[in-house]
Formats: structure tokens, C-alpha cells, sequence
């Protein structure tokens, strides 16, 4: 199910939270674990024992290693234990058929694909309990005693699909004792209306600009309509992301936890250095605790540094899907990343409006490695982007995207906490236009799933 | 926190409230099954099935359901469309909004397989049938006949040099063939007179002045006498296919003209009817549904006593743009058996029983890249 649907806002959200809200605070986490269920299984049925089985070896493996605390070895094996267990599940749904893609490619064979379905957020809930059994073991927390407590944190149905990757430690001590007061549930439902409308309303929006150029197909568009569907999936990628963010941490809050915040404002970066601090941040933070410093982060030979920062961004590249294309769009950055390292930051840093282009226009490309999958689509689109390809097709999308387009981009910036703090905070202004925002969402999402079967009456 | 008014959480009453007693108003009303803004049946509530479950389709069909259902949608539809008009949108749902109150499907691409699979089903059956004189018609789209009306920019797809290759390979097994974008053209640029327009605003089929010019064409081809016809009607406040989609909430109604023909008898599929038009349907929302009573496997129209001497015959394949072109067919022909292969499959039969003078194929661009019936031609 996701957060976005008439399902999700008129039955199963308010089944959740009245039934939440009616159990005693003991059994809170058991209902909590069980509605996560409910909520995973409506999409994806298949798929729970996996996760059950995911956060039952981890709870196990934590809570062995806190036993044999004194024993080196034992927690070193136990470690590896919950990691190959964590990174086969992924590697195995998530990545089998890329490799058997790349070997039958290499060597001329001819293994044939399996039949997989990737099982609903298994990249996020993997990266939780990663998380938990890494810090356990560096004795960052105490391991979990409580089962149902451990289980109701890694299938919490508000971030399990979509992330944020909320660590256990952020949220061990809400997982034993909670307060739920009326005001940050009010808090919680207004950024869940937020989020809900970052998704419906300007994602969905701009985003059908991205698809039909898509189904024009790349080499029929002008340079003109290039440039604006790579904006068009800019925003559409922003909000979308961010928008379910801003939705599960809404959610979070109601329940009565606290999730760290994903993204901030990435677009009004200066540099990419920036842009990462600001975009998937704890992605971002996943792979810097767990890997880049691991490695030896910044305290080690240049060379080696290098060699870090290129690591971490192959994995974040991987991550984003099982191909080619996200490694390269990982590289990318990883370029840009190691170039400002090594001189520009502080130019970027200094500049006003030149670093803005700068950031605009990497990121930008950079969609465009993400967006297509496929490499030969791929160049002929940047040819396209890079090109002078003549038409006038873009003024029909102008026309009709205009102001989606710009009510995007004043939307990524500060401009609604600039204004909300101008007007103090007030109370009945900021809860009217979340009532609007919850209005028109709810008309967006009623109307966007009608299928035109007209045809089969005529 | 004990000292806040409760006039602080107004905005959290009210959200739960909406919530609440929305999501239980919605589960204790029934819905509808048929919209008549959408002009079509709202998906019921699918029935339980453990294969269903475990491949996702069960849980799927509740979330369609509960959409389709919803309370008050027509009211949720009308506000996202008048959003979208504040928004400076020029589309809705696939259908964008040109000038003078037209509306036009969006077509990016088309079934290229598909087409030449009906393509070469056609070309079999004449290669099956070398005696008779066989015409093929593609009706181009409003958006291509009428692209002046377009927005500027809309990169539908050209069917014109689509239809143009089409007809090359059927001119080559023998197969006349009657381009129509001309014929069609010449009334679009005519003054905004209701009922001179070649297609309707709101819909997708043209109107029965446009099948007219076809006709006219068509029998100009063929050389037979072609007089327009006299006794028209109209009906108005026709919201066609189009509105059904894009749900505009300041739409233009179409007006609806029609033509008296006189005929001896018409039957459907052996069942005799009442005329050729349904008279019931203009009252009803699909108003198009009265040419030639909808889509039916066999039509026959017998109009005998036009020729003195023989007895004319013809047969005509078409999808529902030929519900409104018909008509005009038994003013020279005596007898015009008219078939759907959505509807009808025994082909074969059809042609062994039958001596038809003329057999003519009339489908719109849009049925001719998508439909699969046309595979009952092959034999």
C-alpha cells in the first residue's frame, strides 16, 4: 500500500491509528508490529516472512553478541553472520539476474534470467538492521531484549517502504517509552499533509511531462524540450522522494517517534559536497558511519582517500537499482565530489550565483544518468541535451507544465518557511492551507486512477 | 501543556473528523455501479481468491473499488478539474483542450504491430476474395483533420503518411482505397455553423455531416450518384467520449444532427429493429450509441425499391465510426449488411452465403492500430 492512496488515507489510516491509539501503552509495540504486517502484506504478501526472517536473525545475532561481549572472534563470526545474511538477502533478490545479465555478457554464455520480484523495501529494512547489528557490535547500543520491540522497529510500516533509514539508535529509546501528546500528533498530521502533497500534487504533476517525453522518445524532441523534462524530472524526483519522507516522518511523529530528517532543501546547494548533505541524508550518513569511515574516512593517505570516496559512491550508485546507469550516476558525483575536494569548494563556497548554475546544472545531467537505464537512449538524449535540435514542441509542455513547473521550483526553496515564519507561525493561516493542500490531494488522488477502458462500450 | 485551549488543536479535530467520519460515511454508503459523468460501470468489489492474493490482483481490485466508489467522486473530479484549469493546464487524463471548445486525444505513439498485423489480415482476405470490388476507408483523428484547432507544439503522432503506406500496400492486391483528409478538410474550415464541423468537440467519432463527406467521397469513387440527404435533426447536449476522460468541468456540449432516411427494415442480428437510430439514446448520456442502435455483430439495412433494376448488395466491416456512415450507404444500395468482428467471428459463412456488388472496410485510424478482431478476416 502506499501513503499516497485513497486506501491508505480512508481505511487503513484511520483502522491503524484508532486501534493504536485504543491499545495499552504494554501492547503498543505489539499492535504497532502487527499493523506493519497488514501493511506490508497488502502490497506484497509474499514478501513478509522475508523481513520476518531478516529481523528475527538480527535480533538473535545482537543479542549473542552482547553475551559473548569478551570474545573477540565470536562477535567478529556473529557479525559476519547477520551482515551475509543482511547483504545475501539483497544481493540475491536485488541483484541476481544483473549479474547473470553481465556474466552471460562477458563470457558470450547463455544463463537464463530467474524469475525474481524485488520484495517490498527490501533496501531500506536491510540497511536497518544492518545498522542495528553493526552498532551492537561496535557497542554503540545495547542490543534489543524485547522481540516484539525489535520487530516493530524494522517493519514500522510509516518508513518501511520508502525510508527514511531511521537507525535504531535514533530510536531505541522511543521503542521502550513514548509520550503521545495531542500536539505532536497535530504536528505529525500536518507534515503528513505536506509530504502528501509534495507527492500528489507537484510530483504526479510535473512528472507526466518527464513520461510523455519518454514516449515521444528521445530522438524525437527538441533541444528546448530536452532541458525542460530533465527540469520536469528534477522536481518530479524531489518531491516525490522527499514528499514520502515527509509522510513517514508525519506518520512517525503520530505514533510518537522521532524520524531524522532526509532532505533539506538540496536544490539551494552550492556544490555537490552540499547537495549530499541535503539530499537522502541518512543514505548519506549510512554509508559514511558504515563505510567510509570504516575505510579510514579522512585519516588516511590522500590516495587512499580517494579511493574511499570512490568506493562509497560505487555502493550508493549500486544501491539506487541493479544497473549500469546508477553506477556511472554514483561516479559522477564521486567526480564532482573529488574535485572539489581537492580545490574547488572553497571558490564554490564564496560565490554567490556561479556555484548555484554550477550545482543546477550537474545535478541536472545527473538525472538524466539516472532517469535512463538504457545506454544508447541515454546518448541519445545527451546528444539531444547537448545538441541544437530545432522544434516546437516545447511550447506545447511550456504552456501546459508552466506553472506546475514554477510552483516546483519556488516550492524548493525556503520560501514557505520564509513566509510562515513572517507570518509568525500563525496558527489558523498554516491550517488552512494545509487543509487546501489535504482537499485538492485527496481530488488528485480520487480522479488519477480512473482507467479509460471507454473503448469496451463502443 | 496542560494550560493550551483546546482552540489550539482545532486543525487536529477537524482532520481526524474528516478522516474518520469521511472513511465511515464512505463504508456504510453504497456506491454507485455506473457513472454517468464517466460513462462507464465502476469496479465492484472483486471476489476472493487465494491465487488473487498471492499475486496481488485481490488487493488491487479493493484499491480500484474503493476509487471507483468513492463518495461523492464526481465532486472530487470536478474539483481536480477545476484545479487543473487554475494550474493553466491544457489536458486532463490523455485529452487536451484545443481552440473553440475542442478536445483532442493525445496519441504519442500507436501499436505499429498491431497495425500491420490488421494490415495484412485485410490484405488476406482479399487475396481469399480476388473477384470483389473491395475499398478500404481510415478515418484520420479529429486532432489530424482538425489540426488548426491543435495546440501548437502537440506532438501527436502523423497519420497521414501512416494511413498513406497502408493504403499503397492494399492499392497493390487490387483494393481500392479512398483517402479522406481532403474531403474531411474542406468543412473544417468552413464557418462555425453547428453541424458543418466534420467532429464533434467532446468526442472522438465524427459527426454524421463528417461521415457524409466520406460517404460522398466514397461514392464519387465508385461513381454512384451521391444527393445530400434532406429531413435533419438535432439533439443537444452531447458530451461525448472526450468529456468522459477529461471530466472538464466547463466544457462545451456538442450538438448531436442526425438524418432521416427512409428504409424498409433494419435487423440486428436477425431481430428486427426500429430504424436505423435509437431513439432512446439521444435522451441518454452516450448519445453516439443511437447511429445505427451501437455496435452490433450483424446489422442489415434493407432499403429495396431505390434501383429499378438488380438488387444491390453491400457489405461493410467498420468500427462504431461506421455506425454513422452507414446510414447513408442505403440511400443507394439495396440492401447494406454491416458487420463488427468485435461482435461477429463466422466470416467465412458470411461471404459463401452472400453476393455482395461492393465490400468495404471504414475504420477509424485509432481501431486500425489497436484492434485485434480483424484477425477473423484471415481464413
Amino acid at each position: 500500500m502506499v501513503f499516497s492512496s485513497v486506501m491508505f488515507l480512508f481505511r487503513f489510516m484511520p483502522a491503524a491509528f484508532a486501534l493504536y491509539y485504543l491499545t495499552p501503552r504494554r501492547f503498543k509495540n505489539a499492535m504497532l508490529f502487527a499493523l506493519s504486517l497488514v501493511f506490508y502484506s497488502w502490497g506484497e504478501v509474499r514478501f513478509f516472512p522475508i523481513m520476518l526472517i531478516s529481523a528475527t536473525v538480527d535480533y538473535f545475532v545482537g543479542r549473542a553478541i552482547e553475551k559473548k561481549r569478551g570474545d573477540k572472534r565470536a562477535c567478529k563470526g556473529l557479525l559476519a553472520i547477520s551482515l551475509a545474511f543482511s547483504l545475501g538477502s539483497l544481493l540475491f533478490f536485488k541483484y541476481t539476474n544483473f549479474f547473470i545479465d553481465n556474466i552471460n555478457l562477458l563470457l558470450n554464455a547463455d544463463i537464463p534470467n530467474i524469475a525474481l520480484t524485488l520484495p517490498l523495501g527490501i533496501s531500506f529494512y536491510t540497511f536497518q538492521t544492518m545498522s542495528y547489528t553493526l552498532d551492537v557490535y561496535r557497542g554503540k547500543i545495547k542490543a534489543e531484549k524485547n522481540y516484539i520491540n525489535f520487530a516493530a522497529y524494522v517493519a514500522m510500516f510509516p518508513q518501511l517502504i520508502a525510508g527514511p533509514i531511521v537507525r535504531y539508535s535514533d530510536i531505541s529509546r522511543e521503542m521502550k517509552s513514548r509520550v503521545i501528546n495531542i500536539r505532536q500528533i497535530q504536528s505529525g498530521a500536518m507534515l503528513f499533509i505536506m509530504g502528501l502533497g509534495s507527492k500528489v500534487l507537484i510530483a504526479n504533476n510535473v512528472g507526466e511531462l518527464w513520461t510523455q517525453v519518454e514516449q515521444i522518445g528521445f530522438d524525437n524532441i527538441s533541444t528546448a524540450l530536452a532541458w525542460l523534462s530533465i527540469l520536469a524530472f528534477s522536481l518530479q524526483i524531489y518531491f516525490d522522494f522527499s514528499g514520502y519522507s515527509l509522510m513517514a516522518i508525519g506518520l512517525g511523529k503520530m505514533l510518537g517517534f522521532d524520524f531524522p530528517q532526509n532532505f533539506h532543501y538540496p536544490y539551494i546547494s552550492k556544490s555537490v559536497t552540499e547537495f549530499w548533505r541535503r539530499w537522502h541524508i541518512t543514505l548519506g550518513s549510512f554509508f559514511r558511519e558504515y563505510v567510509y569511515i570504516p575505510l579510514g574516512g579522512n585519516r588516511v593517505f590522500k590516495p587512499r582517500q580517494y579511493l574511499n570516496i570512490f568506493i562509497v559512491w560505487f555502493l550508493t550508485g549500486f544501491w539506487h537499482g541493479a544497473s549500469w546507469n546508477f553506477v556511472l550516476w554514483g561516479l559522477y558525483f564521486c567526480l564532482f565530489l573529488c574535485i572539489e575536494k581537492s580545490f574547488l569548494l572553497k571558490y564554490l563556497e564564496s560565490s554567490k550565483i556561479l556555484s548555484h548554475i554550477y550545482l543546477l546544472f550537474i545535478v541536472a545531467v545527473s538525472w538524466a544518468l539516472f532517469a535512463i537505464t538504457d545506454f544508447s537512449r541515454l546518448g541519445v538524449f545527451l546528444k539531444t541535451m547537448f545538441g541544437a535540435v530545432n522544434g516546437d514542441d516545447w511550447m506545447y509542455y511550456l504552456r501546459n507544465y508552466a506553472a506546475s513547473l514554477v510552483l516546483g521550483i519556488a516550492l524548493s526553496t525556503p520560501l514557505l518557511r520564509v513566509i510562515s515564519e513572517k507570518l509568525k507561525d500563525n496558527y489558523a493561516v498554516k491550517s488552512a492551507f494545509a487543509a487546501v493542500v489535504l482537499f485538492l490531494s485527496v481530488a488528485y488522488l480520487v480522479d488519477s486512477t480512473y482507467n479509460p477502458f471507454l473503448y469496451f462500450r463502443f | 501543556m496542560k494550560s493550551k485551549k483546546w482552540t489550539s488543536y482545532i486543525f487536529l479535530i477537524l482532520f481526524a473528523s474528516f478522516i474518520f467520519g469521511y472513511s465511515l460515511a464512505d463504508c456504510l454508503i453504497p456506491g454507485r455501479e455506473y457513472s454517468e459523468l464517466e460513462n462507464r460501470y465502476l469496479a465492484a468489489m472483486p471476489s476472493f481468491t487465494v491465487s488473487g492474493l498471492f499475486n496481488n490482483t485481490y488487493t488491487l481490485k479493493i484499491e480500484e473499488h474503493t476509487n471507483d466508489r468513492f463518495l461523492l467522486r464526481d465532486m472530487w473530479i470536478t474539483v481536480k478539474s477545476i484545479s487543473e484549469t487554475a494550474l493553466l493546464k491544457i489536458e486532463n487524463n490523455n485529452i487536451v483542450y484545443g481552440k473553440d471548445g475542442y478536445m483532442f486525444e493525445k496519441r504519442l505513439t500507436y501499436d505499429s504491430e498491431q497495425l500491420e498485423k490488421n494490415t495484412s489480415s485485410l490484405l488476406s482476405f482479399a487475396e481469399k476474395f480476388p473477384g470483389n470490388s473491395i475499398t478500404l476507408i481510415i478515418v484520420p483523428t479529429s486532432d489530424i483533420v482538425l489540426s488548426d484547432k491543435a495546440p501548437r507544439g502537440l506532438r501527436n503522432i502523423d497519420q497521414v503518411p501512416v494511413i498513406e503506406e497502408i493504403y499503397q500496400k492494399a492499392q497493390e492486391r487490387g483494393i481500392h482505397t479512398v483517402g479522406l483528409l481532403e474531403p474531411l478538410r474542406r468543412y473544417g474550415h468552413k464557418p462555425e455553423i453547428i453541424g458543418v464541423m466534420p467532429f464533434y468537440m467532446t468526442d472522438h467519432h465524427w459527426t454524421a455531416l463528417g461521415a457524409y463527406r466520406a460517404y460522398q467521397a466514397y461514392a464519387e469513387s465508385l461513381g454512384l450518384p451521391s444527393e445530400a440527404p434532406v429531413y435533419n435533426h438535432q439533439v443537444s447536449d452531447f458530451y461525448g467520449t472526450y468529456y468522459s476522460k477529461s471530466k472538464k468541468f466547463n466544457a462545451v456540449p456538442d450538438t448531436i444532427e442526425w438524418f432521416d432516411i427512409p428504409v424498409k427494415s433494419v435487423t440486428i442480428n436477425g431481430e428486427p429493429v426500429d430504424g436505423l437510430y435509437d431513439h432512446e439514446k439521444w435522451g441518454q448520456r452516450d448519445k453516439y450509441a443511437a447511429f445505427l442502435h451501437g455496435n452490433n455483430g450483424v446489422t442489415v439495412i434493407d432499403s429495396t425499391g431505390k434501383q429499378d433494376d438488380e438488387r444491390s448488395k453491400i457489405l461493410v466491416f467498420k468500427d462504431s465510426y461506421g455506425n454513422a456512415f452507414a446510414p447513408f450507404l442505403s440511400a443507394y444500395f439495396d440492401e447494406v449488411t454491416v458487420i463488427d468482428l468485435r461482435y461477429f467471428m463466422e466470416v467465412e459463412k458470411l461471404m459463401n452465403s452472400g453476393d455482395y456488388d461492393e465490400i468495404l472496410f471504414l475504420y477509424g485510424f485509432p481501431a486500425f492500430s489497436s484492434e485485434t478482431s480483424l484477425v477473423n478476416l484471415r481464413l
